[in-house]
């Protein structure tokens, strides 16, 4: 027994310690390594292999750059502990110059890493504080963003009244918080309603809604809350349309909200959708456009400080370069880089057409 | 190196999760899901005393403890009514709960958003900032709760636990009331590995609720079943290996576009010959 | 049917081979337990009905009856493992209506099982010290020594054949170490009042010798001993008191020889 264990221990120590992808310029092109890690097992295990074609692409974009992109990935089981000890491998054994996350909380986990080995760190969530340290990035920062496109669309439409119906969900609350503070602000009037699929009285609560008179009703709400609602609705021949942040796409009924429009981030441009179709048959490809676009822009800057310096840079540089870079036209849209390292990207519109989700603004 | 100290820390703190809760499943055989909760009180607690209250990392290790203890002696009490089976779900039923509140109680946890720039531990003016100082802190914590658990398996407490695993009537007949020797077994381990928790908080210096769910205490669970159940030494081993298994398969050199898959297939497979092969586990002194 | 005429006719063969000085101890008249309209009821079925009974102290009593007749269920009761529906039960002048298992070691009772019952995942030695270790919460904790019960263990250990078995788990063990190691770990208590169930039942003649000894032993210091036996010629060695039950109800008690001898026995249980 102590023998096996001596030689489970050996052999960690020996692969841990054993560098030899370093510095493999075979064409005398210099390395810049990108570690990227991601859900690749488990619950968010379809995030985390589409967002890895993406990568794919990214790097497949910079085959002929003056620059050879290493790209390492690493499943992180979408758990902090585990994100912790990658990126600790990130730093110390693979001496990558810049790592990626996504979501919040392996995020959150890996940003004080980055933060004190000095690398450059990019996460694609949004929660604002992983952007905090001068290499620290952030980028999805969604639903204040989301919420003000439902409420510009809503104001477009010339809507005055609205009705939100919010399931007691952590999601949907804070999404209806955001939303009041823009619908007070373009002084739209609102009335809510609470209710949880299991026990609520739509009837009743749908007779109250109608009396306000609404223009629009946000179904703020995941199935299986918002296709009740919804197919009471249709029963009833209630034709107020009806919207909301993101939940819609997700309905296994699509048909219910045929012409429906809800807020949504992008999915990424035409070609990177074809491109994802031959790979997956999954539909989930926003999170993947984001991962295209984050790695896409470290290679640009990568690029950039090469073309004018002669050398790759050190993340500081990287760092700056990025930060200097302001505006960058990605698949995903306009994505914007302040100083304090968040990004802002874009929400889009979309509406359900024959059974699918379309885009159909910008 | 950085990676290996750090693979230690985390594989240090599983240890000492892994040994708290070997005494209460291992010796006196109580199967309870619910040491994932308590682990994240003891992490909430550090989090919240040393970011909002400004509290040194010691003091919310004792803050932990006593919350633990507290809740862990009213739950107990609960559990105590249940047996075998029952007591798992009651305690994965407990598990959920605290999970819940960590998620909704925003006032206080930041609900899932977690809680950002928790501290290190300092003594005087000395902050074990480095990870390498981090990790001796840890050890020294790991070789006390080991020295604990060595101290009651060899006590005759640790012999009335492990006679009341088996047969509670017989160890009654003794002359033992062993509700009681459940219950201080029970706030125990809840107490100890609410330690391990103020070490996860302090390590990882962002928490959030989703490192504290039910799967987590099952994950803790199959530690203690690999390593073996009722021995310390199996805890750590167990922990060892659960921890570092997916580490080494990550330098296997699989294809990295199926590598997650394959190493999870891996994974799984090794614990399954395990188990096959060593059904008690690799130190296991007791079956269920 | 058989089995009891068999063991009438052991008992015969072994009439002649007395061990035990089974004459009544002069402390004899005292009662150490007395029972009092005692009942016990499995789904509507009567196992004790309305008893009143005493164990007299000091002396070495059979139990014995046909099979569902209550002996062990009335074992059970007085040592805590049941709660009776009805009834009292006097132990050392305390009156109460029922026995609780933790109380056991205060009022010095010790016992053993039918099916031999013992901590099957711990080593012989650890099964031993259970009954005999601090039973204190706190002072449990504080004790990791076994010097205190040291020359006690090893007596036991020599008296019942384990001393080489001692590290070995219980489950371990052959059929007849199991009943040995059952009644050392009653022997390392130091009880006034033993019950044995079937120590005998399934052991090689040379381990119920050793058994036979052991209760002598007990005999000689003055304890009081219920055995629960069907081999008659066993009764009648080692006991000079029986008490015969009959569908939960007391059917005759008295010196083995006469209630052995009385029809009503004869009928009831031994069938003749």
């Amino acid at each position: 027994m102590r023998k096996w264990l001596l030689v489970l221990c050996a052999v960690l120590a020996l692969t841990a310690c054993d560098n030899k992808k370093e510095a493999t310029e075979a064409d005398n092109k210099p390395v810049v390594k990108i570690g990227v890690m991601l859900p690749l097992s488990g619950e968010m295990a379809e995030f985390g292999q589409n967002s890895l074609y993406a990568v794919e692409f990214a790097a497949e974009d910079h085959k002929d750059s003056p620059i050879k992109f290493d790209i390492i990935f690493e499943d992180d089981t979408f758990t902090p502990s585990r994100a912790a000890v990658i990126a600790n491998k990130f730093i110390s054994v693979d001496k990558v110059d810049a790592i990626v996350t996504s979501f919040s909380p392996v995020g959150s986990a890996v940003s004080p890493i980055a933060d004190k080995a000095k690398v450059l760190h990019i996460g694609l969530s949004n929660a604002a504080n992983i952007a905090e340290g001068e290499l620290n990035f952030t980028d999805w920062q969604e639903l204040d963003i989301a919420a003000k496109k439902l409420v510009d669309y809503l104001v477009s439409q010339n809507c005055k009244k609205v009705v939100s119906f919010n399931m007691e969900t952590v999601g949907n609350e804070e999404m209806r918080v955001k939303t009041n503070q823009f619908l007070d602000e373009r002084g739209i009037e609102y009335k809510e309603f609470y209710f949880n699929p299991d026990n609520s009285d739509f009837a009743l609560m749908i007779q109250k809604a109608l009396d306000f008179d609404a223009d629009y009703w946000i179904l703020n709400s995941f199935s299986p809350g918002q296709d009740i609602l919804r197919k009471k609705m249709i029963e009833q021949k209630i034709d107020i349309p009806v919207v909301n942040i993101q939940c819609m796409k997700l309905s296994k009924n699509l048909q219910l909200f045929e012409n429906q429009a809800f807020v949504d981030a992008p999915d990424g441009s035409k070609e990177f959708r074809e491109r994802m179709a031959k790979k997956t048959t999954s539909k989930v490809l926003n999170i993947p456009a984001y991962a295209y676009d984050i790695v896409d822009l470290i290679m640009k800057a990568n690029e950039d400080f090469y073309v004018k310096n002669g050398r790759v840079p050190n993340d500081y540089e990287l760092a700056d370069t990025l930060k200097k870079t302001k505006f960058y036209d990605g698949i995903v849209g306009k994505l914007e880089i302040q100083d304090n390292g968040v990004i802002k990207s874009p929400s889009v519109i979309k509406k359900i057409i024959d059974g699918n989700a379309v885009i159909i603004d910008d | 190196m950085e990676y290996l100290i750090n693979l230690a820390i985390l594989f240090g703190i599983y240890s000492m999760l892994a040994l708290s809760l070997n005494m209460l499943i291992g010796m006196s055989g109580l199967v309870s899901l619910a040491q994932a909760a308590f682990y994240g009180i003891g992490a909430y607690a550090t989090a919240i005393g040393m970011t909002t209250f400004g509290l040194g990392f010691f003091t919310t290790i004792i803050l932990g403890i006593v919350v633990n203890a507290i809740l862990a002696f009213v739950v107990g009490k609960i559990l105590a009514r249940f047996q075998g089976d029952y007591y798992a779900i009651v305690s994965a039923g407990l598990s959920i709960i605290v999970f819940s509140i960590l998620q909704n109680w925003k006032t206080v946890t930041h609900g899932p958003l977690g809680i950002f720039g928790i501290g290190k531990p300092a003594i005087g003016s000395y902050t074990f900032y480095s990870n390498t100082a981090f990790l001796g802190l840890v050890v020294i914590f790991t070789i006390v709760l080991y020295a604990l658990y060595q101290w009651i398996n060899h006590s005759s407490f640790g012999r009335v636990l492990k006679a009341l695993r088996e047969d509670e009537k017989l160890a009654q007949s003794m002359g033992y009331k062993t509700k009681h020797f459940k219950s201080v077994i029970f706030v125990l381990s809840a107490s100890l590995s609410g330690i391990a928790g103020a070490f996860f908080a302090s390590y990882i210096a962002f928490i959030d609720p989703s490192s504290f769910q039910l799967k987590e205490g099952i994950f803790l669970f199959t530690i203690i079943i690999v390593g073996g159940l009722s021995s310390a030494r199996g805890s750590v081993v167990g922990a060892l290996i659960l921890i570092s298994l997916p580490e080494v398969l990550r330098f296997i050199g699989l294809p990295y576009e199926t590598a997650a898959q394959l190493q999870q297939m891996i994974y799984g497979a090794m614990l399954l010959l395990m188990m096959i092969f060593k059904p008690q586990g690799l130190f296991g002194k007791y079956r269920m | 049917m058989m089995k009891k005429i068999k063991d009438i006719l052991n008992f015969r063969k072994q009439q002649t081979v007395p061990v035990c000085d089974i004459n009544p101890p002069s402390a004899y008249g005292s009662n150490i337990i007395t029972i009092k309209d005692l009942t016990k009821q499995f789904m509507g079925i009567r196992a004790i009905d309305d008893l009143s009974v005493n164990i007299p102290q000091a002396m070495t009593i059979g139990l014995i009856g046909s099979n569902g007749s209550g002996k062990t269920t009335l074992v059970n009761i007085l040592t805590g493992m049941l709660r009776p529906d009805a009834g009292e039960i006097t132990v050392r002048d305390k009156k109460r209506s029922h026995i609780k298992a933790n109380e056991l070691r205060k009022y010095r009772i010790a016992r053993t099982f039918q099916d031999g019952r013992l901590i099957e995942q711990i080593s012989v030695v650890d099964n031993l010290l259970l009954s005999v270790a601090e039973n204190d919460l706190v002072d449990s904790l504080k004790e990791v020594s076994i010097k205190d019960y040291q020359d006690r263990l090893e007596k036991v250990l020599e008296m019942t054949s384990l001393t080489e078995h001692r590290h070995k788990n219980a489950e371990e063990l052959s059929y007849g170490l199991r009943k040995l190691l059952e009644i050392g770990r009653v022997l390392m208590q130091d009880a006034d009042i033993y019950f044995f169930d079937e120590p005998f039942s399934g052991l090689f003649p040379e381990i119920v010798e050793q058994v036979c000894e052991i209760i002598c032993g007990l005999q000689k210091q003055g304890k009081t001993i219920v055995i629960i036996e069907h081999n008659m010629g066993l009764i009648r060695r080692l006991c000079n008191y029986t008490i015969v039950l009959n569908h939960g109800k007391l059917l005759a008690e008295g010196n083995p020889e006469e209630v052995l001898q009385s029809k009503a026995v004869r009928e009831s249980y031994l069938g003749v």
